[in-house]
């Protein structure tokens, strides 16, 4: 029998290959718990009425977005309200990946790893959002009063990182929830919050960067005059077209007026691939900013192995360039600050240690500071945004098959109103100047109204 | 209210009691059966040379595979087994080509086995026996093969202290038992069967120490009552009156058995 | 010889039984009479049990059936807070596991006695089997449920006993060579069935059995390599043939998060309810778990990680470890070849459909709907993993300290 007994040590590999198993398993259950915990279908944490932890969300003035009544989850009273912050709370069945509900479920259930959801049903973890409701409301009844259907809104605030408004349109009204086909074009991508994950093509709102550029790179480039025929041309039969003829202009003025010839030649003539991509990758294209564990979708830049003429259409911001809401905010607060740093924007009121976003230098960061008041000052008019001492810079993306987008990115240099925004317009035609700087004004009217009490 | 209190109390002390539970149970089983230790002989007529049967089933065959190898061509390759059943001895023939005998009588399938009955494999010829009888002396030449190092372990024994043997029993009678040399306990042995010496917690006579191992060596009483002392393959040996025990040996009055420098002396005043 | 230094053991399993069936029998309207009842006669067998075998029939610690009691209860608790109609019919499959283990226990005892039931426990298990494919019903895909008057039970774990009865052998059997083509052609006749039965799981666990008893029977690792690579290519073959089948049954393996809506929503579930309960568990009846399909039987390690705990759920794994390192052990110095076969074979089947059902719900392995020994619901499984368990204990020689051998 000596010849089994043997045998019987081989036996022993079943038990260690168990326990790898075993290792293995629980490898994977401390890494991915959280991710696994707030799958949309655990019902400890969701049920067809909402969250069953029953945490409440507040807007920053202590409004109440979300809460739980008898088991049932009951939002904000006022559908406008329900409508413009839709996005940022979310939904208790997740449709809504970035809504608060979601993305801040773990914080909302206070799940670890040693008690699960235990603790959930005693004490609900509520929290504070950074949003306004009441100024989200008026975003959103600013743009779908002048009848736009689709875009995104975003105000922020660039001295502390708090994001006042992330409205995004189509949106619903989560208490009389209506039938939703996303195949349809009015429900076109209905559950993405356009501020967070969208991508649009920048437009002219990109001049800013290939100004910053053309600061970094070109020594006399204030002292440069360009002159505008209608277009400006790489070499025969290549041009990029210009929206008018503006005849000889400088910089500055080529900035205030939008003028595609001269930034298509700063860009096809007078920078390199190499020095545009490196001030777009310095201002954090081809990286996302990350809200609170929100993961916003990347803005991209490539010029490799690009021609003059692709650098020209990049230059006035019609190239593969693309742009993201929320990281497009975070540059007019870099300038805005004049430092060219600005904080991670953040949702949760009252978070510590989020971090700063460094762009560019303080010195480019204040010269454009200039240069985007001046486009106010000197071609949109202070008319425009009373006592709001405006930045800005508006812009049309040109998008194949319908009508342009409209855009508007700025800010007030008002010490007690250190907010930037950003107006998104879909296939609205039109201009950034007509269709989206009244909705930015309204806003910045009400926001004035409400963190000065004064709009004299 | 309380249903609340009693999965508040069971979520912390479930685990620690199964934790618990697993690991006495856990001790207990991965301990294994004990080794058995010789039960029987199968002794070479030719030649005298003797082997240990330690196994209940032993198969005997040509094949290196096989417990007891016979390299004889006579004998086939898987020829025999002895396996002992419910207290009895019993020899298998596994198809052998040129049979098994027992005293002469040819074995069909199987045969009960005797206390010296003569066992032929092919023209192989041996003797079987329970206990070995005193007249077959087993080959002790490589037991004065390391005199230096049992020197050494007497040099050292007078700074071991002797506490460490636990001896349960302790009633002095008139019977055979065992005395620990230094404290002079003495264990009864009389209605005993066997004394296990070793380091695990089921030694009757347990010496705590890392060079003693786990089963060290066995005291047992073979079928005509006498007592005998074998070795269970441990690591450091042991000595009987300073002689390796290599083989069962039998006891004799004030032999002593030492194991790893402690010792101990067997009394039999009859 | 062995004093009662098993009570204290006993005391821990008789502390964590109460504290966790106390959570199943108050409830929120009062108190489970039945429930208690009959966790109270199961307390009473677990300690009619170890006084018996200490005091009665001197044998040695019931370590081994006390890591089983210790699985069972688990089982029990969760099944009783399930419904108590289906505690009742649990219970029973326990009551009869148990005598079945005693039963086998005593017919182990004699290795004569066991040679005389080899030829009846062959026809046994093929018969079974065979009425198993003739008059089984389908559930769940596989033809692997006899109904017999208002019972139900599955002939293949039945066999699962008989299996590895016919399996081990006495050294002189061994030696034998007609023998081990015999036992061959049993085993592909029996693994033949399972496969009909389409009760894949339970062939694969049929075929490790047989690979190991063929192992610690010849030792002949080139012999048993030959068998998995010829295994290997039947294999290949059925999926050749039948290749839609098999693709659909392991399309999910590693691609539950693609259809946690579809076919990966039981593995889903168990991931996320495991984790749910974090290491401490959400308490006993707690669970969400439970309302899934086929919870308490194949997802029931899903159920005890989220209710129990993780930690707890680690150590029923753990558990399967001891049992088997237990039978390896006494494998060894074993009073005949038998015993230790069989010892071996039985630890690496329970382990074996342990890592199956425990790595399969959990998508380490595909998914192949066995059940967890001893701790799953189901009449059939529980009372073969007793069966089983026997032949364990069998094989330690403590088993016998009250006889002299």
């Amino acid at each position: 029998m000596n010849r089994i007994f043997k045998r019987t040590r081989w036996m022993y590999l079943l038990a260690v290959l168990f326990l790898i198993g075993l290792g293995i398993l629980a490898f994977l259950f401390g890494t991915n718990a959280r991710q696994w915990v707030m799958q949309p279908y655990n019902k400890h944490i969701y049920s067809s009425s909402g969250l069953v932890g029953g945490a409440t969300l507040y807007d920053r003035n202590g409004d109440i977005l979300v809460q739980t009544v008898n088991g049932d989850r009951e939002y904000n009273s006022s559908s406008t309200v329900r409508k413009a912050t839709l996005h940022v709370v979310g939904d208790a069945e997740g449709y809504i990946s970035t809504g608060a509900q979601t993305a801040f479920a773990s914080q909302l259930t206070g799940y670890d790893l040693v008690n699960g959801l235990y603790s959930m049903k005693e004490k609900p973890h509520d929290l504070t959002l950074t949003i306004d409701a009441g100024l989200s409301a008026t975003a959103y009844k600013a743009v779908t009063e002048k009848g736009y259907e689709q875009g995104c809104v975003g105000v922020y605030n660039y001295k502390t990182g708090e994001v006042l408004v992330a409205m995004s349109l189509p949106t619903f009204d989560i208490e009389h929830k209506p039938n939703i086909d996303t195949s349809q074009k009015r429900w076109d991508a209905v559950y993405m919050n356009r501020f967070f994950k969208g991508r649009y093509t920048p437009g002219s709102t990109f001049k800013v960067i290939t100004a910053a550029s053309a600061l970094e790179n070109i020594d006399n480039i204030m002292d440069q005059s360009f002159t505008c025929n209608g277009a400006y041309t790489v070499v025969r039969g290549s041009q990029v077209k210009c929206n008018g003829v503006h005849g000889r202009v400088t910089f500055r003025q080529a900035l205030n007026q939008s003028c595609n010839s001269a930034f298509a030649a700063i860009a096809a003539a007078e920078l390199t691939n190499e020095q545009l991509t490196a001030t777009a990758e310095e201002f954090g294209f081809n990286s996302s900013v990350n809200v609170n564990g929100i993961e916003c979708a990347d803005s991209t830049f490539s010029l490799e192995d690009a021609y003059p003429i692709d650098r020209g259409w990049t230059g006035i911001g019609q190239g593969k360039t693309m742009l993201n809401p929320c990281h497009e905010i975070t540059i007019m607060g870099a300038i805005a600050n004049k430092t060219g740093a600005t904080p991670t924007p953040t949702l949760i009121k009252r978070s510590v240690n989020i971090g700063t976003l460094n762009y560019v230098s303080s010195d480019v960061a204040a010269q454009l500071d200039n240069l985007l008041r001046s486009n106010v000052t000197n071609y949109y008019s202070d008319s425009k945004f009373p006592n709001l001492q405006m930045c800005g810079k508006t812009g049309t993306a040109q998008v194949s098959g319908a009508e342009p987008h409209t855009l508007f990115v700025g800010y007030s240099q008002r010490e007690d109103l250190p907010l930037a925004i950003v107006v998104v317009l879909e296939k609205s035609g039109g201009y950034g100047l007509t269709n989206c700087i009244p909705i930015a004004n309204t806003i910045m009217q009400d926001a004035l109204d409400r963190y000065t009490g004064n709009s004299d | 209210m309380s249903l609340e209190l009693i999965t508040a109390i069971g979520r912390w002390l479930l685990p620690v009691l199964a934790g618990l539970i697993l690991v006495s149970c856990g001790g207990v089983l991965i301990r294994g059966n004990r080794k058995t230790g010789t039960i029987g002989y199968v002794v070479n007529a030719a030649n005298g040379d003797s082997m240990a049967l330690r196994q209940f089933e032993t198969s005997i065959g040509r094949s290196k595979l096989c417990d007891i190898v016979l390299n004889y061509n006579t004998v086939s390759r898987f020829h025999a087994v002895i396996a002992r059943r419910g207290g009895k001895w019993i020899l298998f023939d596994t198809n052998s080509k040129t049979g098994t005998y027992v005293n002469k009588d040819r074995v069909v399938e199987k045969k009960l086995l005797e206390n010296g009955d003569t066992l032929i494999f092919g023209n192989a010829m041996f003797k079987f026996y329970e206990e070995l009888p005193e007249v077959i002396t087993p080959n002790y030449s490589n037991a004065y093969a390391k005199p230096e190092q049992n020197e050494k372990q007497f040099m050292y024994d007078d700074r071991r202290s002797q506490g460490d043997i636990v001896i349960p029993q302790m009633v002095r009678e008139a019977g055979c038992n065992l005395e620990n040399c230094i404290t002079g306990e003495v264990m009864e042995i009389d209605d005993m069967d066997e004394v296990l010496i070793g380091r695990s917690e089921e030694s009757h006579i347990r010496i705590n120490r890392q060079s003693v191992s786990k089963y060290h060596a066995l005291v047992s009483r073979n079928a005509h009552g006498r007592w005998m002392i074998e070795d269970l393959d441990s690591v450091a040996g042991t000595l009987l009156n300073g002689v390796e025990v290599n083989e069962p040996m039998p006891l004799h009055d004030s032999d002593i058995i030492e194991v790893c420098g402690y010792t101990i002396k067997f009394n039999d005043p009859r | 010889m062995s004093g009662p230094r098993w009570i204290p053991t006993m005391l821990l399993i008789t502390a964590f039984q109460l504290i966790s069936f106390a959570q199943v029998i108050f409830v929120e309207d009062g108190i489970n009479y039945f429930a208690a009842t009959i966790l109270a006669i199961y307390l009473l067998i677990e300690w009619g049990w170890s006084i018996t075998s200490s005091f009665v029939l001197r044998k040695s610690s019931p370590a081994i059936e006390f890591v089983a009691f210790f699985l069972t209860g688990i089982g029990l608790a969760v099944v009783a807070s399930k419904g108590t109609s289906s505690l009742f019919t649990q219970f029973l499959a326990v009551a009869l596991g148990f005598a079945l283990y005693i039963a086998l226990l005593w017919m182990l005892a004699n290795v004569d006695r066991v040679e005389k039931f080899h030829m009846p426990m062959e026809v046994i298990a093929i018969g079974l089997l065979a009425i198993g494919l003739i008059f089984a019903s389908n559930k769940n895909g596989a033809y692997n449920w006899v109904q017999i008057g208002g019972f139900s039970f599955q002939p293949s774990e039945i066999v699962k006993i008989a299996f590895i009865f016919v399996g081990a052998a006495t050294l002189e059997k061994i030696q034998t060579t007609k023998h081990i083509t015999r036992y061959a052609i049993f085993a592909v006749i029996c693994i033949g069935l399972l496969f009909l039965m389409r009760d894949l799981g339970t062939a694969l666990i049929f075929f490790f059995t047989f690979v190991v008893l063929g192992f610690m029977r010849s030792g002949d690792v080139r012999t048993i390599l030959f068998v998995i690579l010829a295994a290997g290519m039947a294999a290949v073959l059925v999926v050749l043939i039948k290749r839609n089948y098999v693709m659909n049954r392991f399309a999910t393996y590693r691609h539950i998060w693609d259809t946690p809506y579809g076919n990966g929503m039981q593995q889903t579930r168990v991931l996320t309810y495991s984790v749910s309960g974090g290491l401490l568990g959400m308490g006993i009846g707690k669970g969400k778990l439970r309302n899934v399909f086929a919870a308490v039987e194949d997802l029931i390690f899903g159920v005890v990680a989220e209710e129990w705990g993780l930690l707890i759920a680690f150590i029923v794994a753990l558990a399967y470890i001891v049992i088997f390192v237990h039978s390896v052990r006494n494998a060894k110095g074993s009073r005949s070849a038998f015993y230790s076969i069989a010892s071996v074979a039985a630890g690496s089947l329970l382990i074996f459909q342990a890592a199956l059902n425990i790595f399969g719900v959990t998508d380490l392995l595909p998914m192949t709907g066995v059940t967890l020994p001893f701790v799953s619901r189901g009449g059939s499984s529980t009372i073969s993993c007793w069966g089983l368990l026997a032949f364990i204990k069998a094989a330690d020689n403590r088993t016998w300290a009250g006889r002299k051998s």
